[in-house]
């Protein structure tokens, strides 16, 4: 595989509760420098908020016992950058000690997550898009000026008369 | 019921959990085809996105 090939990559995380909400961030400083050393744009990105986590999570630190985690900050950080530096941004975050949890996937699309919209307020496009020209390009054909007789006989022909 | 929508949901996002929830059963279990009416495509971007959302504690593995 090509190691210079860009791909867009997606990380998110879970900091420790034990840093505050607000400097929740910090965690994601070292991350922030690599990517800043190599040049790297970050395309979007979601600061930490403090949530609720759906199971507790169990992280043992090194050489200490096992940690219960019941509520973190997620947060996560989307960026284009070849294999070697997502490699290198994986040790970092693996060797943090406030990020209990991460999760790195390829991003397909290049926007953020949008939010979810009942059906009723969704915009409906017309099948078919109905322009000014469309409408002016068809002929109108002239009505035939049909005098009373006239009309009776069509109708007696129709009803069979 | 998970909302017959698979001509909105195209792919789903680990990260959208309320729209991720629709699509479970009370015990936290992912809906069968036939209950959400998802495309095969639609229903397979769905199951990896709640397996993830599983794994970062976004959604649960199992409830009650």
């Amino acid at each position: 595989m090509d190691p210079e090939l860009m791909r867009l990559y997606e990380i998110s995380y879970l900091v420790s509760p034990a840093l505050a909400e607000d400097k929740a961030s910090s965690a994601v400083l070292p991350l922030k420098d690599l990517l800043a050393g190599k040049n790297v744009v970050v395309s979007a990105e979601e600061f930490p908020k403090f949530r609720r986590l759906a199971y507790p999570i169990r992280v043992a630190a090194t050489g200490e016992k096992k940690q219960v985690f019941d509520s973190a900050s997620f947060g996560w950080i989307r960026f284009e950058a070849d294999a070697e530096t997502i490699g290198e941004a994986k040790k970092l975050f693996a060797s943090s000690p406030d990020i209990i949890r991460f999760l790195i996937v390829k991003a397909e699309a290049p926007e953020p997550a949008k939010i979810f919209t009942s059906r009723s307020v969704r915009h409906i496009e017309p099948a078919f898009p109905i322009s000014e020209k469309q409408t002016s390009g068809i002929p109108v054909e002239p009505k035939a000026i049909v005098s009373e007789e006239e009309l009776d006989r069509k109708i007696d022909e129709l009803v069979g008369v | 019921m998970g909302p017959n929508s698979a001509h909105i949901h195209k792919t789903f996002d680990y990260k959208n959990q309320e729209l991720l929830k629709k699509f479970l059963n009370p015990h936290g279990r992912i809906l069968s085809r036939s209950r959400t009416g998802l495309t095969s495509k639609a229903q397979r971007s769905l199951a990896l996105a709640v397996k993830r959302a599983r794994f970062m504690a976004l959604l649960p593995f199992v409830a009650r």
